[in-house]
């Protein structure tokens, strides 16, 4: 359902009504479809639609924070009269009328998913699942899993903003299990991106499925990865999980805000080597992490986070600007309407260096070269942070030789991004979730290949 | 109970079978930063989802409008997506019956608490934490948190279950410096009533993890004995046992993902290896029906290290042609149908964690694992895992330790269980618990 502007500019001021300095709303209607591949065949198909709203008071850095689902004009009424009945404070800051903002979506979709037929997205799942299959005999499962995302916003704010988002998202996750004997290794592939059904026109089903069989049949091989503390080298596209665990959790201002990161107070301070650029960019056309306005009405932006080493920018919401004295980076986010937002990261990288992965491989004598990695986490105060490893080689005399599995690596962040010793000329990206105090939301993760050294390498053997 | 009769006259009507699962649910956190509060949410929201079978294929649907119209709507659209679906064994509704409204767990002083006091727990749980140790230099996250609502499950095949349920609790996370170094410790516990949540308990609890760890070492890449205490020891394992991957469910063994096809009465573990699941303990995770309104019971899963039942939801239990154990488990109205357990534990040893220490002798206490959601492979069962704790020498805990990984096999662990203690939490909001247990020769990487 959508709220015409002057519906929209009365319920921001009845929330404000009895006091508070600021006020946002968030709508929301999200058209979700999911199918379940299991066991060679369809196991559920569920589609639904998750709508309702969310309305904030800001009063100083403290918040009220109240949502509904299913919203018509009464509940929004009654929602912005409850919120104002507990926010209270008694002096109103002051309401802008709202200005509607137009753009040109960086996110353009040619196939909206509600305009293809279901046996079509079913015909996607069973491509991979066939795929995933003749990869190698040893493959003896494979589980798709099949989804997209219609998300309709609009934001409206006490300070003016007001704007409409329409943000599709189209994943194809795919598992395959392959078998030798008693032996069993699970391999997985899972692309996305902020587009429609023509997303499997550039990247099919069949290499997905393939990407995740080839792992899964790698692993068959592997052998349990070396311990202690290693130089590793760590291969584009999902390999930036590291940034975005050892530092790009502790640069947003839900924890700078409140001196609750490492990184408080270290703008325009050396944090990283001198090779480290990392930039978080929400404008990158159809990206996974991207959308046109963030969830209080900023357009999105590109952030550049450190700069030849150094830290120029965090990560700054609404509230994080009242806490720190920062302009906002458009990088407010959240799941759905059932969480307020906070600053959270797009689509986070570091920028491309000067040195190819041959270099980085020959300059180690013994050591890990990581080609994909799993998901990890951190302590933004300490900046422990860990991460897996999902497909990796030990390096011997400068040369990758055997595959081995079951490590993570774990380090301090504050320390490791000064360890970035070599940093690569093959930049790409990977696709997430990422959790936090806002929910679940889609984040690319990205970069070249880098060499660090430091990490310790939790292996077996 | 809300919307009881409106399910139920929708659900008469249907021309296939048909299952309807509601839920509603009422949220309120609020949390205190510098002396104030900084964040009060509250919300209410329902939801409904919906599935149908038809010639054995199954279609879901879900939508957050309660209404006739909206539910009739889902329900013609799962329609639609079970025609698209394939057919299976296990595609069925269970032949169920009316249970008698639940109200158990309910919260007997929630509703009678003014918001002031729920906001006295978060400032509290702010203060008493800054006031225990001059080192404690910040608390980033102080809440108090109560969760409410109503599920209700209602099919064509009889099944009319209606339970309502409500908790309360405080989180606290804290920041301890000695000026060199700097660390976190978190403290999360859950009550029945809001009279039980003691918020010096807490403060204490989250600081003194945090403090305990200032100066941490690091340690040497080899084999050690450890301790995993009994909060590492029920994240580590139930990461495992509870996972949506775990070996004891049934669909995972039919499918050939579980070590223990065809092993009933094998040995699985050591002899301290007992594993029970038991709903009706009154705990905070007790549940009379699941969520197919599949009556619950006490399951024994292993029992002295040998394996004793397989774990079914409807859908299994069709697939094998036995009876649901009672461990059907939804994601809420949006999610989809899976196995699950309510509250399995390893039983308790007879003595306290002290004795383990003394038994341990040296070694390495694990307090903390991190990284659970990627750090392991359940299909294997190999982990590696960040992991934080203690030296132990000559029986006693001495110098915290950190940046280290532990590794190893979930497999091999069950059968290397060397000791456990008494110190089982009962009042975990998670579905596993654990005692302490003393572990030899664990791979730790430093």
């Amino acid at each position: 359902m959508e709220f015409s502007q002057e519906t929209l500019s009365g319920i921001l001021k009845k929330a404000l009504s009895r006091g508070g300095d600021y006020a946002d709303i968030f709508i929301e209607e999200t058209v979700k479809t999911g199918i379940t591949y299991d066991s060679g065949k369809v196991k559920t198909i569920t589609s639904g639609i998750v709508a309702g709203a969310g309305l904030r008071v800001i009063t100083g850095t403290d918040f009220v924070y109240m949502y509904a689902g299913d919203v018509d004009e009464r509940k929004l009424l009654k929602l912005a009269d409850d919120i104002s009945a507990a926010a209270n404070s008694g002096k109103t800051g002051v309401i802008s009328s709202l200005v509607p903002y137009e753009y040109s979506s960086i996110i353009p979709v040619s196939v909206f998913p509600d305009t293809v037929a279901l046996p079509k997205k079913v015909e996607i799942v069973e491509r991979a699942n066939q795929a995933g299959r003749e990869y190698s005999q040893k493959i003896s499962e494979v589980i798709v899993r099949y989804l997209d995302n219609d998300q309709k916003v609009s934001v409206a704010t006490s300070e003016g903003r007001f704007s409409r988002d329409r943000r599709v998202r189209t994943r194809l996750v795919v598992q395959c299990i392959a078998t030798d004997g008693e032996k069993r290794e699970t391999g997985m592939s899972a692309p996305g991106r902020s587009m429609g059904f023509e997303m499997y026109d550039s990247i099919s089903p069949e290499s997905i499925a393939r990407e995740a069989a080839r792992i899964a049949c790698l692993l068959l091989e592997a052998d349990y990865a070396p311990q202690g503390k290693l130089p590793v080298v760590i291969d584009n596209g999902f390999g930036g999980v590291i940034f975005h665990e050892a530092c790009g959790h502790a640069l947003e201002a839900t924890s700078v805000g409140k001196n609750a990161s490492v990184f408080s107070g270290k703008l325009n301070e050396q944090i990283a080597s001198p090779l480290v650029t990392a930039i978080d960019d929400g404008t990158i056309p159809n990206a996974w992490g991207s959308a046109n306005i963030d969830d209080e009405a900023h357009p999105t932006q590109k952030n550049i986070l450190v700069k030849d080493g150094v830290l120029v920018s965090y990560m700054v919401d609404k509230l994080g600007s009242l806490r720190m004295d920062h302009p906002f980076t458009g990088s407010s986010r959240r799941e759905s309407y059932k969480y307020a937002p906070t600053s959270r990261m797009t689509n986070t990288y570091i920028a491309e260096g000067a040195s190819s992965l041959d270099e980085m491989i020959a300059s180690i004598n013994d050591g890990l070269y990581c080609r994909n990695m799993g998901g990890g986490s951190v302590n933004p105060p300490t900046t422990d942070f860990n991460f897996s490893v999902s497909e990796a080689y030990h390096i011997q005399k400068g040369k990758i030789g055997k595959p081995v599995k079951g490590a993570s690596l774990i380090g301090k962040g504050s320390e490791i991004l000064m360890n970035i010793e070599m940093v690569g000329n093959n930049m790409d990206f990977g696709t997430g979730m990422c959790g936090s105090l806002s929910g679940s939301i889609p984040t690319n993760v990205g970069q070249p290949a880098i060499k660090v050294s430091g990490l310790v390498v939790g292996g077996r053997s | 109970m809300m919307n009881k009769d409106m399910l139920l006259k929708i659900i008469e009507t249907q021309p296939v079978p048909s299952e309807l699962y509601y839920s509603l649910g009422r949220e309120i956190e609020i949390s205190a930063f510098n002396g104030s509060i900084n964040n009060f949410t509250s919300a209410e929201t329902s939801g409904i989802g919906a599935r149908v079978v038809q010639e054995g294929k199954i279609g879901s649907a879900f939508t957050e409008s309660v209404t006739e119209h909206s539910i009739s709507s889902i329900l013609q659209r799962a329609r639609e997506n079970s025609e698209f679906s394939a057919s299976d064994d296990g595609n069925v509704l269970y032949k169920g019956q009316e249970l008698p409204d639940s109200e158990e767990s309910m919260s007997r002083d929630l509703d009678t608490v003014s918001v002031e006091k729920k906001k006295s727990v978060a400032l509290e749980l702010e203060q008493f934490s800054r006031e225990y140790d001059s080192r404690i230099i910040n608390v980033p996250h102080a809440y108090y948190q109560e969760i409410s609502g109503e599920t209700g499950i209602v099919s064509s095949e009889k099944t009319i279950a209606f339970r309502k349920a409500s908790l309360c609790g405080g989180l606290v996370y804290v920041m301890a410096s000695d000026g060199k170094d700097t660390q976190v410790g978190m403290a999360m516990r859950f009550y029945r009533n809001f009279s039980g949540i003691d918020s010096n308990i807490l403060a204490k609890e989250a600081a003194d993890k945090a403090l305990s760890k200032l100066g941490a070492g690091v340690l040497e890449t080899g084999t050690y004995d450890i301790i995993l205490n009994e909060e590492a020891a029920s994240n580590l394992l139930g990461a495992f046992i509870s996972s949506g991957a775990s070996h004891f469910f049934g669909e995972n063994i039919q499918k050939n993902r579980s070590k223990f096809k065809g092993i009933s009465g094998e040995k699985i573990g050591c002899k301290l290896f007992t594993l029970i699941d038991n709903p009706l303990s009154g705990s905070l995770r007790a549940k009379t029906f699941d969520d197919e309104g599949v009556p619950t019971r006490e399951t024994v899963l292993a029992e002295d290290g040998i394996f004793q039942n397989v774990i079914h939801s409807v859908y299994s239990a069709a697939r094998s042609g036995v009876q649901s154990t009672g461990h059907s488990r939804r994601g809420g109205y949006s999610g989809g149908v899976s196995t699950g357990l309510h509250d399995a534990f390893i039983t308790n040893g007879e003595k306290p964690q002290k004795e383990l220490l003394r038994k341990l002798d040296s070694g390495v206490i694990i307090s903390d694992v991190e990284g659970l959601h990627a750090g392991l492979d359940p299909v294997t069962g190999d982990f590696s895992l960040s992991a934080k704790g203690y030296r132990v020498s000559g029986g006693e805990t001495g110098d915290p330790v950190r940046n280290f990984t532990i590794a190893g096999n979930f497999f091999e662990i069950i059968n290397r269980i060397a000791a456990k203690a008494d110190d089982r939490r009962e009042d975990r909001i998670q579905t596993f618990s654990s005692p302490s247990m003393l572990i030899p020769d664990v791979s730790i990487s430093g």
